[in-house]
């Protein structure tokens, strides 16, 4: 990736659609087999899958890809750290699936969704500051059958919340896109991108991952190390410890301090 | 002071730690037998290796009138936004020309600036007059140019820069007097901004100094301490729901 393929994306994500994609990631074989590990666990209520990570080492590759930390080192003027990842395993849309009418409303990512607050728009203390990127990888083609996400192109420079009638409103002004992504590809997008999960009206599980990169001093929604093996985290590569915050020195832990007896004289 | 002229002062304190000079001086801001209470609440349990004596919020009341005072709070709501997060509580010792501490005479920008700033220095940094972090800072002790009073660089939160990259930038600019010092009475409060430059010179005199520091920090932002740990389930428990709140948000 040249200085100017990584400036391109890092404008259309700002100033642009909002949404940069690259392509062919991974190949169809590692697509199965990494979906194939991910439907080997057991989703949560709202069909997430986490603590993946030392699940495959394609999964290890894929939180590595250049591609994604370059951009991501760029956006955000120092090294980024992996704050989140999971997969998400949604069922076949049908009248009994209310896991996923759940979990598809219009939103923001973490962490413009909390920094969004009372003042919105280019009043917002924090507008236009690359705070978070979000990587989307499907392992299937996500098509609108599929339920590819619906998402607002260039919203992310409103600094809003969308609501649910003012993402219809968009909607019917033809201003929704469907991120439709092959099989192999991934999609990321830095600031508040208006954007909702869409249905699956196909026969099968739809599999994708999310994974959120943020500077190093923002608060990370996943504590890495306490989610797995500390075996298995110091055999990692120190570039990948360090991505997963293995090194920051930052919350420290102290140990309470010991009480100091004074003595008393008596006279 | 009405209602109306509260709010703004506590904006005009925002203003002067972000716009202004960076700093903002409350004398007065503990009674003598607050700062006597908070000396002797030190000097009970053993400081570390570096003089820092921390994990003291559990125990005295003493806390509450400062993180629950109006100043500290609305300062810290209006700078940080009403999420802000209690970072980090100590009192710190500086012996008398105590080598230990001499890594702190080094100029330096307080956390989270120390961690926000890095390669985007400089009047195109990424977050503008917008600040991530706060330090609120009492002394003990009263400061003096014999104790080695905090000297600091007015203004110089708007540099958007680490001193510790500058090699001796700071020095430089303190012999050509363009540094302060603060030079205050025990008790008094200092609010200063997370890259507002500045540094603890080395203790003269006889006795020692002992300095209070509070970090509060954006909701977004991870805390220096993770003082929810730190204390545990039970020494939280202790303190009161608003004090609770800001340190569990961490």
């Amino acid at each position: 990736m040249t200085e100017s393929d990584i400036e391109s994306a890092i404008a259309e994500m700002r100033y642009g659609s909002g949404v940069h994609v690259v392509r062919n990631v991974f190949s169809t074989d590692v697509c199965l087999e990494v979906s194939e590990v991910i439907q080997s666990y057991e989703p949560d209520q709202y069909g997430n899958v986490r603590c993946l990570l030392d699940k495959s080492i394609h999964i290890e590759s894929l939180v590595q890809n250049p591609e994604i930390i370059m951009i991501c080192d760029r956006l955000f003027k120092s090294p980024c750290r992996l704050s989140s990842f999971g997969a998400r395993v949604i069922d076949p849309d049908d009248q009994d699936n209310k896991v996923h009418r759940r979990v598809s409303g219009p939103h923001i990512d973490h962490p413009y969704r909390e920094i969004i607050g009372a003042t919105e728009g280019e009043d917002c203390p924090l507008y236009d500051i690359p705070l978070g990127t979000q990587v989307l990888m499907p392992f299937m083609d996500l098509t609108v059958e599929t339920g590819a996400t619906a998402y607002v192109p260039g919203s992310q420079l409103w600094y809003r919340h969308p609501t649910a009638e003012a993402f219809s409103r968009e909607e019917a002004a033809g201003n929704v896109k469907r991120l439709e992504l092959s099989l192999g590809d991934l999609a990321m997008w830095s600031g508040p991108l208006w954007h909702m999960a869409m249905p699956n009206y196909t026969r099968r599980q739809r599999v994708i991952m999310t994974f959120l990169y943020s500077p190093k001093f923002m608060k990370h929604p996943h504590l890495m190390r306490e989610m797995y093996d500390p075996e298995y985290l110091s055999s990692l590569p120190e570039k990948l410890q360090n991505l997963i915050n293995l090194d920051d020195d930052v919350p420290a832990i102290y140990a309470q301090p010991a009480r100091i007896s004074h003595e008393v004289s008596v006279d | 002071m009405a209602e109306n002229s509260l709010a703004q002062h506590y904006s005009d304190i925002v203003a002067e730690i972000t716009k202004g000079g960076g700093i903002h001086i409350e004398e007065d801001f503990l009674s003598p037998g607050q700062v006597a209470g908070f000396v002797a609440l030190a000097e009970s349990y053993e400081p570390d290796r570096f003089g820092t004596v921390r994990g003291l919020l559990d125990k005295s009341p003493l806390w509450a009138q400062i993180l629950e005072h109006p100043v500290t709070t609305s300062v810290s709501s209006l700078a940080l936004g009403p999420n802000f997060q209690l970072g980090s509580v100590d009192i710190k010792y500086f012996h008398p020309e105590n080598q230990v501490n001499v890594k702190r005479v080094i100029p330096h920008v307080d956390y989270p600036g120390s961690a926000s700033i890095g390669p985007s220095a400089g009047v195109d940094g990424r977050f503008g007059e917008f600040t991530l972090g706060l330090k609120f800072f009492i002394p003990l002790t009263d400061l003096t140019i014999e104790n080695g009073a905090t000297a600091y660089l007015p203004g110089s939160q708007n540099l958007n820069a680490d001193p510790e990259l500058y090699g001796r930038m700071f020095f430089d600019l303190h012999a050509a007097g363009e540094s302060k010092r603060l030079i205050v009475k025990a008790g008094t409060l200092a609010i200063w901004n997370n890259r507002f430059w500045h540094a603890e010179l080395g203790n003269r005199s006889a006795i020692d100094k002992l300095l209070m520091h509070i970090c509060v920090v954006h909701g977004n932002v991870t805390p220096p301490h993770a003082l929810d740990t730190m204390y545990g389930c039970d020494r939280i428990a202790k303190l009161n729901s608003r004090m609770r709140a800001r340190v569990v948000a961490s």
